[in-house]
């Protein structure tokens, strides 16, 4: 998606707009970065956290922690994108995408890893073939 | 202090999303789903249609079109819609309840001499209550 990965400094938005929904894919839940969440995260659709977490995400959708996200607990997702900051257990039942961003301390449990290149991560992982633990 | 009336960012908690969780910051937030726990922003809360809220909120303003069981406090405007359901305390320095909206609780209005960007009358003593005299906090 990358719909907030770059946004354009010279673009001031009008000052009252109090109902939003521009560029946000509806289906997806958008934690931004202003937010700081405690507690449990769950559901059916996607999730995208820019703001800081901590508690439990447990999502059948997908998951994406952006570069400015801070994300303390257990997490899982059906696919997961981590550009961010995470600490805890990480759980993805078909994919797990880990960015160069990304600073991950924990243990990881998923079928199918990619790490770019300067992710840092410390930490277990675990790879099943069968998807759901 | 300034009250800006909105943030420009807004954060979604969509249809499908269940949220158990205590939520702070300053963003509006958008609620299509469920929450249930404490929302304190420096900004604005929508209750969309499909949005059920069992909790307690703080905003700005707060305009509900779903379902809220809780308390509420806008520092500013608490709207209710017609399809709006509202179940517990309303404090709110103007509130908006259109025909149609249910609204089961007591309400009280915030009165604030601390005259923000309108002086009308600098701090006239009232005799209803002002108990907390809308602080901004």
């Amino acid at each position: 998606m990358g719909l907030f990965g770059k946004k354009n400094e010279t673009d001031p938005e009008p000052t009252t707009a109090p109902l939003p929904m521009s560029g946000i894919k509806s289906g997806t839940t958008f934690l931004g970065q202003g937010l700081n969440v405690q507690g449990r995260i769950g559901g059916q659709d996607d999730v995208l956290i820019l703001g800081s977490h901590e508690g439990e995400i447990e999502v059948n959708g997908q998951l994406e922690i952006q570069e400015e996200a801070n994300v303390r607990g257990h997490i899982r997702a059906k696919t997961m994108v981590i550009k961010g900051r995470v600490e805890g257990s990480i759980v993805a039942d078909q994919k797990l995408k880990i960015l160069y961003t990304a600073r991950i301390t924990g243990s990881i449990t998923t079928p199918v890893i990619s790490v770019q290149e300067g992710a840092e991560f410390e930490g277990e992982v675990k790879m099943h073939k069968s998807g759901s633990e | 202090m300034p009250i800006e009336t909105t943030t420009a960012a807004t954060s979604v908690i969509s249809a499908k999303a269940k949220i158990a969780a205590d939520i702070r910051g300053g963003e509006n937030l958008l609620i299509e789903g469920y929450v249930k726990g404490t929302i304190e922003l420096e900004g604005d809360i929508i209750v969309a249609t499909s949005g059920v809220v069992e909790a307690d909120l703080a905003a700005n303003n707060i305009i509900i079109q779903g379902t809220v069981r809780g308390n509420a406090i806008a520092r500013e405007h608490l709207e209710i819609l017609s399809s709006g359901n509202m179940t517990g305390d309303i404090s709110a320095r103007s509130l908006d309840l259109k025909e149609g909206s249910s609204f089961e609780g007591r309400s009280r209005m915030i009165k604030s001499e601390v005259a923000v960007a309108t002086p009308q009358q600098p701090a006239v003593p009232d005799e209803s209550e002002t108990s907390d005299s809308g602080d901004t906090a």
